[in-house]
């Protein structure tokens, strides 16, 4: 392991690392769906991945190798926090890791039809999704301003993903025909 | 209920999970359903890829300005937390802004009845350096004098950009120094200050519908007057120059009217209180013994200190410029001002270069009146005794009579102007990378009138 590397594999790790990033930590979401952990667990990631990144080849797949590293610091992780923890077992995390790895590849493509789906939603929709990735907290207080109740409030979310979600796939699938 | 589940209620431990309020027999549950069957997990991937993608869609505006946060530099204890800072600006920090923004727009907005009645638009009268208007969900386009701003659009002024704005009763809105505002949808003139500084001269308002506006810490009703406000992640701050507004914080709903002639500052659990508009003050000072200042751009350090210090400020890349810079700036301090300048005012920096080369020092400069939205540029680069021996700590005295003014985009000898207001300093220097430590930045009526270098023992 180089403690100190040169300035141009700086550059070229943040060029690759900065490319790429999002996914990463969406790989390790996908492994530990608990934002906390997930965040934890991305920025050990995010050091280990600097300091390792003199065993990197050129030419070779960064996000694969990424990963590769995401996936030992998420059994490192969950190997060493609590056990009372809301977590996966390790089988499924197995399995969950071989097939995140090719579920983002079409990431970008998903993110631009949800951009696009988005463009669909109306004032009020577009606001009950801002509140609500904002802070799940604020969905209380969006039901105070505007009378309506937190339940429904929930349920209207509810519809709107899968309205999001049904859109983001009719989109992807006329693209690919 | 067997192990492959309804699809319904593969969506409704999903939403728990996203939710954050999955319990755990539920999470027992969505494991069962996921283990050893493809389509769940295909199911299970599209939704967190939903998840994801809403997060980063509603936080993406944050992120964006999260991006000045430089990037790993070694694998010293300073680059974990440069990674912990750059990670959390795109998630924890953004949302958490987010969370104000939604309030502030639940506020702003009103009930969904509210919507969708008159719509207000915005004019550009005025236009300086780069300005972008961005729609709610398509791309941004250059604005430029005569092009309209409609209810949804965001308008950012980039770098020391600045634009002047109108609606059609009169009511204008100058926005300076990289800011960014939105034209809130709805049957009011609502406007949503992300950051920068506004000075406004609003025309008398209907009465009871007065003119809102809305900061990351603050709303304002205003029915008719001249303010300035300046807002920021952390702080919102307010001067009145004509008539009077009415200020609510929004962490705690606490509403105080500020008058001609006064000012407040939102900033977190601080006690809101109204006060008079005071002069700047005559010196200032900052020596970064307790970190980085809230809103300052640079890296807190402790080593290889000056005798008798505890911390110094060290300069980190703004990766948003092109070449690179290193920087170290204070916050925008429009309404208050850092200082003020009179023909005597110093600026000492007590400093140290690991690879002495040449640097800027940028001073922005405001009238007297805040509610004035005339800024000025000065800048400093020529120091006699150069290059300094490397990590030499020395103090460099300037007098501001040694800056110059940036005028038709070349620095011309003309100091900043007696009476005015400094509101933000920054220092900065192109890649590579210096090696910039300051410990110590204050000014003083008086000095020697002259530039110096003065190594420290």
């Amino acid at each position: 392991m180089s403690e100190v590397q040169s300035g141009s594999q700086y550059e070229e790790f943040l060029r690759q690392f900065t490319r790429e990033r999002e996914r990463v930590y969406a790989y390790i979401y996908a492994l530990v769906p608990h934002q906390p952990d997930a965040e934890d667990i991305f920025q050990r990631c995010s050091l280990v991945l600097w300091r390792k990144f003199s065993d990197f080849r050129c030419g070779e797949n960064f996000l694969a190798w990424a990963c590769g590293v995401a996936h030992f610091e998420v059994r490192n992780y969950l190997r060493t926090a609590g056990r009372d923890r809301l977590q996966f077992d390790e089988d499924l995390i197995q399995q969950l890791a071989t097939r995140r790895l090719e579920s983002l590849s079409v990431y970008e493509q998903r993110l631009a039809a949800l951009r696009a789906c988005l463009k669909g939603l109306n004032l009020e929709q577009r606001q009950l999704i801002e509140v609500a990735y904002g802070n799940e907290g604020t969905i209380k207080r969006l039901a105070e301003a505007t009378g309506y109740a937190v339940q429904t409030l929930y349920n209207r979310l509810n519809r709107l993903r899968r309205q999001l979600l049904e859109c983001v796939e009719r989109r992807l699938s006329v693209e690919e025909s | 209920m067997g192990a492959s589940g309804s699809r319904s209620e593969m969506t409704g431990l999903l939403s728990s999970l996203w939710d954050g309020g999955i319990t755990a027999e539920q999470l027992a549950r969505l494991q069962l359903l996921l283990r050893d069957n493809p389509g769940a997990q295909h199911e299970y991937l599209k939704s967190l890829d939903l998840h994801l993608g809403l997060k980063h869609l509603v936080t993406a505006e944050v992120a964006t300005d999260a991006s000045a946060i430089p990037g790993l530099e070694t694998s010293s204890p300073a680059a974990t937390r440069l990674i912990t800072l750059r990670h959390r600006a795109v998630t924890v920090v953004a949302a958490t802004l987010a969370i104000t923004a939604s309030l502030i727009a639940v506020l702003l907005l009103g009930t969904p009845e509210e919507l969708n009645r008159q719509q207000e638009v915005m004019s550009i009268v005025q236009s300086d350096g780069v300005i972008r208007i961005r729609p709610v969900d398509g791309e941004s386009r250059t604005a430029t004098a005569g092009m309209q701003v409609f209810p949804g659009e965001r308008l950012e002024t980039e770098g020391r950009g600045s634009a002047t704005l109108t609606f059609e009763d009169g009511t204008r809105l100058t926005i300076v120094n990289g800011g960014s505002l939105s034209l809130v949808p709805g049957n009011r003139k609502s406007i949503m200050l992300h950051r920068g500084i506004v000075s406004a001269a609003v025309a008398r308002q209907p009465a009871g519908h007065p003119m809102l506006l809305a900061t990351p810490r603050a709303r304002v009703d205003v029915l008719g007057t001249r303010f300035a406000i300046s807002a920021s992640r952390e702080a919102t701050e307010l001067n009145v120059s004509e008539g009077r507004v009415r200020v609510t914080r929004v962490s705690d709903g606490r509403t105080v009217e500020v008058r001609q002639g006064q000012g407040v500052v939102t900033r977190g659990d601080v006690e809101l209180t109204v006060s008079e508009s005071a002069r700047p003050r005559e010196v200032w000072e900052v020596s970064f013994e307790d970190g980085v200042p809230p809103g300052w751009t640079g890296a807190a350090t402790a080593e290889h200190l000056p005798a008798g210090s505890r911390g110094a400020i060290r300069t980190v890349g703004d990766t948003t410029s092109t070449p690179l810079v290193y920087v170290i700036a204070s916050r925008d301090e429009w309404v208050e001002g850092l200082f003020a300048i009179d023909e005597d005012t110093h600026l000492h920096i007590t400093m140290k270069m690991e690879h002495p080369d040449w640097l800027n020092v940028f001073l922005s400069t405001r009238r007297p009146d805040a509610t004035d939205p005339t800024w000025t540029l000065h800048n400093f680069n020529e120091v006699p005794f150069w290059p300094p021996r490397p990590g030499q700590w020395q103090t460099l005295t300037i007098p501001l009579t040694e800056f110059r003014r940036k005028r038709d985009g070349v620095f011309q000898h003309e100091p900043p102007v007696t009476g005015g207001v400094a509101y933000s300093l920054s220092i900065s220097a192109t890649e590579p990378d210096r090696g910039l430590v300051i410990d110590r930045i204050w000014t003083t009526r008086g000095g020697p009138g002259e530039v110096q270098s003065v190594p420290l023992p």
